[in-house]
């Protein structure tokens, strides 16, 4: 057998690395100028935006923040107080509408299932006016609740843990637990939920990111900025009253990036994970 | 696989159901019914028929108001939305093609950890991402600034932001950068879902590995792509936060240049307070997105087979 040419030569696998390598410099570069930046003072930043080594102005950027009324950890606690009940009411209704869908016949079931597909196609941000409108007129506007009620209607989620629960959860178990004189909703609780878990945490935490990124909905539904959760508050940092605070800026965008790169650092096995499956499943 | 019958289910989907119809299918028909009126945020919206679609009101010769179809601001922002998901998603698919290639043919060590970095910038949030550019690439302090003048290309700091051709050449270089780690995880997915004998009877044949990547991963690859390119339209199509925030101001400036069909919605409905308008924005997006999408279907359903 005449021997083939790989793709990639051995030769070429030091080109292979240091291109790889000059990607990652530039993926992660960004994040760390900020983060970097956060601890210098604006003077320094001024003089030389690039440095390899944090400076001493950790509090007194922080002081520039809060004396500005510039307070972002109440920003990052309002995202909390939005983004975990966000992900709370879908991992458990979203996944309660999976199980449903994966394992009854019930009459409509095509239509629902229909439906819930059709949440993956639609632009839901269309609807923004009326929403406002209608939250308006409820007398929800200018509430974190707003924010969160979307939480019941997450496709994405449901359709997720279908397909999982689908291949996941064995017929078999169910029968047995039914013979037992166990309830349906037992079934669910004590038995579907558990044996979804990994599909449940990996949709949870896109859930969680989705929510916590949210730009738009707040800025329309949310006008006192005490209630403004952090990308709203980022967005904020563009105003011309923090001026030459270039510390302050970078520091505030500094601590909105922590937050998420922890959870990254910590969970991406499962992020990636999910996200393939997610793919070559849909 | 078999589904019992259990007519109670139906209340498992209920919350869901109830949710979407009242929170999502009301507004977007009550959305579709402000487009035809003049509801300005207060007292009954007065039905004006056709009118913010296509109505041209002239006073001795001064355009005092225009219709959708012939807002020239409105299609601006559609054509500069087009364009930089354009940019955006070319440079993205072919990197990200390339990048699984390199993941599923060669032998490098460490490819999860890469994969994992590239996919990094896509977690952060995006109105971060636009402040941090934005400040990379101010007059004072930018980085950008500092790094040409080290390397001698600039004599001066430039304003980068106002320059209308910049802005419009970062703004997809930013989309880009936060999208193609991801899209080479997903493409490199449904690499490891083509089966390893197709690749086993080629190798047989004396195919080399580029011909079997050509010929083998690229067709086989078309869903995966259809996948990829129908989720970036339909989030590309809306998409608001970075061009709203790298240049100050909200508007897409300098010249309306990063304005975002989103952007013109937020901005006619929420801050000039023309919910009518805005409303007849959102519809025209609506057909825009669709009218997209159709094609990329018709794209790929006319062309079986073939990349």
């Amino acid at each position: 057998m005449q021997q083939k040419k790989p793709m990639f030569h051995i030769q070429n696998k030091v080109f292979l690395y240091a291109f790889l390598i000059y990607l990652v410099v530039l993926c992660i570069a960004p994040m760390w100028i900020a983060l970097i930046n956060g601890t210098r003072a604006s003077g320094d930043i001024l003089s030389s935006p690039l440095a390899l080594m944090p400076g001493s102005a950790l509090f007194e950027n922080h002081k520039v923040l809060i004396e500005n009324d510039m307070n972002i950890w109440h920003a990052m606690l309002n995202s909390f107080k939005i983004s975990v009940p966000f992900t709370l009411i879908s991992a458990y209704f979203c996944t309660l509408a999976g199980f449903g869908l994966a394992k009854h016949d019930f009459p409509g079931r095509n239509i629902v299932y229909i439906v819930v597909l059709a949440t993956l196609m639609v632009p839901m941000q269309l609807g923004f006016i009326g929403y406002f409108d209608l939250m308006t007129k409820v007398g929800l506007e200018d509430t974190h609740l707003s924010l969160i009620l979307p939480a019941f209607h997450n496709g994405a989620f449901i359709f997720f843990t279908k397909q999982y629960i689908e291949t996941a959860v064995h017929d078999e178990l169910i029968e047995a637990a039914i013979v037992d004189g166990a309830s349906n909703i037992k079934i669910f609780h004590h038995l579907v939920f558990p044996i979804a878990s990994p599909a449940i945490a990996t949709m949870s935490i896109f859930t969680f990111v989705t929510s916590w990124n949210n730009l738009l909905s707040p800025l329309i539904m949310i006008s006192s900025n005490e209630k403004q959760p952090m990308p709203v508050f980022i967005s904020l940092l563009r105003d011309p009253l923090m001026g030459q605070e270039f510390g302050a800026i970078y520091l505030a965008l500094g601590i909105s990036i922590i937050p998420l790169a922890a959870v990254f650092i910590l969970l991406s096995r499962f992020i990636i994970a999910g996200m393939t499956q997610g793919a070559v499943k849909g | 696989m078999h589904r019992r019958k259990y007519p109670l289910a139906f209340l498992y989907v209920c919350p869901f159901l109830i949710a979407y119809m009242v929170l999502q299918i009301y507004p977007l028909i009550y959305s579709l019914y402000l487009s035809f009126t003049d509801y300005e945020g207060f007292g009954t919206p007065n039905f004006i028929g056709l009118d913010n679609y296509f109505k041209v009101l002239k006073v001795d010769g001064e355009t005092y108001y225009r219709g959708l179809i012939v807002d020239p601001l409105f299609w601006k922002s559609a054509f500069n939305t087009l364009r930089q998901w354009g940019i955006a998603f070319t440079l993205q698919l072919s990197s990200a093609m390339f990048l699984s290639a390199i993941f599923y043919y060669s032998k490098i060590k460490g490819k999860s950890l890469f994969r994992a970095i590239f996919y990094f910038p896509n977690f952060i949030t995006v109105t971060t991402i636009a402040v941090l550019f934005g400040n990379f690439f101010g007059y004072e302090a930018g980085v950008f600034n500092y790094l040409l003048a080290k390397l001698h290309l600039i004599d001066e700091p430039v304003r980068w932001l106002s320059n209308k051709v910049f802005v419009a050449t970062a703004t997809p270089m930013i989309i880009w950068w936060l999208w193609f780690g991801q899209t080479a995880i997903i493409l490199y997915a449904g690499m490891t879902t083509i089966p390893k004998d197709y690749y086993e009877a080629a190798k047989i044949e004396g195919v080399s590995d580029w011909q079997s990547y050509f010929n083998i991963t690229v067709p086989l690859l078309r869903p995966t792509i259809l996948y990829v390119l129908i989720t970036a339209l339909i989030g590309g199509l809306q998409h608001y936060d970075l061009a709203a925030f790298l240049t100050s101001g909200g508007a897409g400036n300098p010249d309306s240049i990063n304005l975002t069909m989103m952007m013109y919605m937020y901005n006619k409905a929420f801050v000039g307070f023309r919910y009518g308008y805005g409303s007849a924005v959102a519809v025209g997006i609506f057909f825009i997105i669709q009218l997209c999408a159709g094609i990329m279907f018709y794209w790929y359903l006319t062309r079986k087979n073939k990349i």
